[in-house]
């Protein structure tokens, strides 16, 4: 296990380096990254004045072994909009942000579950097809439409939830359900197609065979078996969260990360892009790192070599 | 000889129509998938106006079940006076448009990166990985959006952004057939008569990645279609006036309290297509390829 641990270790590392390389590069990637930071209309004595001023004059790797020192301190540089540090900026958001993507999962599992394990054990009713449409639904309504629709019906028509804004419990019930829509679908339909799988194996028939009640039978032998791809599936969801609430947030006016983001990119505030695209590839390799210890967990039979 | 071998390939290109009877849904997605093509082919036909006219004292007209609508506009009219209709059918253009041509370019990208990866192992493998991991890290919808503001956004852009942003999943589901199907006794007999590396992955790995790959690109066209809509609702992708399905909501969100039509209708065509597409690409995958029932 530990040596596990140590080798997931290095490789979460890796990964994350490299994706400091990929936040370095992003901002070179247009040529001349000063032309990025200045407004239009500035002179040529400008460009110059900053080009000095943020070290862009010299060579490449230079500028990038700073940054990687910069960062691995923490140190994005700072905010070109608010004059002050990049990353507390970002991680001031993480909160609200933070608050959302759990109330989400938390919704996910909680309707995802149930809809997957109905669909499955009423194999072929209208159940089961009413639990695919509604997952088919879930996948292809854009989330940022479905907002402005929940808006629309509840905060226009009927006037029983704020449109926009943070504060108090009533105010994060729109943004989770519609970020939690695609999640759910995903979700629903690989419980469904996992029970399926395990309610037709031996030991299940054995369970029956013994004449355990098959709710007994569905929860302790059949969904306990289903966890492992159930927990995977959470874990890359994650990283859809984190990307959804970029729209998300921009739709409900929450102030999160994503929000940042979007108003940043606006600004052409990139500082704060890297600080935040960099908070966000941390979240997500972290999770994974532990969903894989996870796994241990939910199946014994899972040994770390 | 050795071609007999090669046994599932075959049997996979054709589209056996068989067991389409029984599902009524499939019948009715390509209904719709019909009338949107049609509408991105040959917009200037079915549109009852031009998308771009402004007329400013009809501006923000009802649809026609809706009193104060008339039948010159059926969808009503947006805060310019554009025709709603005209402006939903040309916005078809915009998508598919953006759709196939990031779902061929990200294919490609991923397609030959995975077989490669798989085939030869090695130190590409291993880079190709890293790669798609580094990728995976960041959420695919910041990756699009950090690109676009730096690259500037337009429609030839974002077509490259989701292109060079998709080709993750091929890369990964076609690296882990393409590593399994080497070991098989056909490419093994293929290789014993002599078949360089170039034929052995074209004729021999190739043909048996169709199946998934076209799969995998039917949801990754939803997928585009959707993002691209995002992309142009945040004001990064497709510039006004051009009509895109995310431009118009976009629009209309201002107007929401007074004329919901503006914001419905666009999202409504929207999830539409989409959803036709997916129950295609449900359909297509347990004709093709059951064993990916977990992805998309």
């Amino acid at each position: 296990m530990a040596r596990l641990a140590i080798r997931r270790g290095w490789q979460a590392l890796g990964v994350l380096i490299w994706a400091l390389t990929a936040v370095f590069f992003l901002v070179r990637l247009s040529g001349d990254p000063v032309l990025l930071y200045l407004p239009e209309n500035s002179t040529q004595e400008d460009v110059i004045r900053l080009r000095h001023a943020f070290g862009f004059d010299r060579p490449v790797w230079e500028q990038y072994a700073h940054f990687l020192v910069n960062a691995s301190r923490g140190n994005f540089g700072l905010s070109l909009r608010f004059v002050q540090p990049a990353l507390p900026m970002v991680l001031e958001r993480l909160p609200a942000t933070a608050e959302l993507t759990v109330v989400t999962l938390a919704l996910t599992i909680l309707v995802a579950l149930p809809l997957g394990v109905i669909a499955a054990t009423q194999r072929n009713t209208w159940w089961d097809s009413g639990a695919m449409v509604i997952a088919l639904l879930g996948q292809s309504i854009p989330n940022y439409w479905l907002g402005i629709m929940l808006i629309l019906l509840f905060a226009v028509v009927l006037r029983v939830l704020p449109a926009a804004g943070r504060g108090g419990i009533s105010s994060v019930v729109l943004p989770a359900v519609t970020l939690a829509a695609y999640p759910i679908a995903r979700l629903a339909r690989v419980v469904r197609s996992e029970l399926l799988d395990i309610l037709g194996r031996e030991f299940v028939r054995t369970a029956r065979a013994k004449g355990i009640s098959s709710l007994r039978v569905l929860v302790r032998h059949a969904l306990r078996n289903a966890l492992i791809p159930v927990v995977t599936i959470l874990g890359l969801d994650l990283g859809f969260l984190l990307g959804g609430a970029i729209i998300v947030e921009t739709v409900f006016a929450w102030p999160g990360v994503g929000s940042l983001v979007v108003q940043s990119v606006n600004n052409r505030d990139y500082p704060v892009v890297q600080a935040a695209a960099f908070l966000m590839a941390v979240i997500f390799v972290l999770t994974n790192f532990l969903v894989d210890f996870l796994y241990g967990l939910l199946d014994p039979r899972i040994r770390y070599g | 000889m050795v071609e007999a071998l090669v046994p599932a390939a075959q049997s996979r290109t054709g589209l056996p129509l068989r067991g389409l009877r029984r599902r009524r849904g499939v019948l009715m997605t390509l209904v719709v998938l019909i009338a949107v093509v049609a509408a991105a082919v040959l917009p200037q036909v079915i549109s009852p106006h031009d998308p771009y006219t402004q007329d400013l004292s009809r501006r923000l007209t009802p649809p026609v079940f809706i009193r104060g609508g008339s039948w010159m506009h059926v969808l009503g009219t947006d805060a310019l006076g554009r025709d709603m209709l005209s402006r939903v059918i040309y916005g078809a253009r915009v998508s598919l448009m953006v759709a196939t041509i990031a779902v061929i370019v990200s294919g490609t990208i991923g397609v030959v990166l995975g077989l490669l990866a798989g085939y030869f192992g090695g130190p590409l493998d291993e880079i190709v990985m890293r790669a798609t991991e580094v990728q995976l890290a960041f959420p695919f919808i910041l990756t699009a959006v950090a690109l676009v503001s730096v690259l500037g956004a337009s429609l030839r852009n974002i077509v490259i952004v989701l292109g060079v942003t998709g080709w993750t999943t091929y890369a990964r589901v076609v690296r882990g057939i393409s590593l399994s199907l080497k070991e098989r006794e056909f490419v093994e007999a293929a290789r014993a008569i002599g078949c360089s590396h170039t034929r052995i992955l074209r004729r021999y790995l190739f043909p048996n990645i169709i199946g998934t790959v076209t799969v995998l690109g039917t949801f990754a066209f939803a997928a585009f279609i959707i993002a691209e809509s995002g992309l142009s609702y945040l004001g990064l992708g497709v510039q006004p006036p051009t009509p895109s399905w995310g431009v118009m909501l976009a629009d209309g969100y201002i107007y929401l309290r007074i004329a919901w039509w503006v914001t419905v209708f666009p999202g409504l065509v929207l999830m539409l297509t989409a959803l036709s597409i997916n129950v295609l690409g449900d359909w297509v995958r347990d004709l093709l390829d059951p064993r990916l029932r977990n992805i998309g």
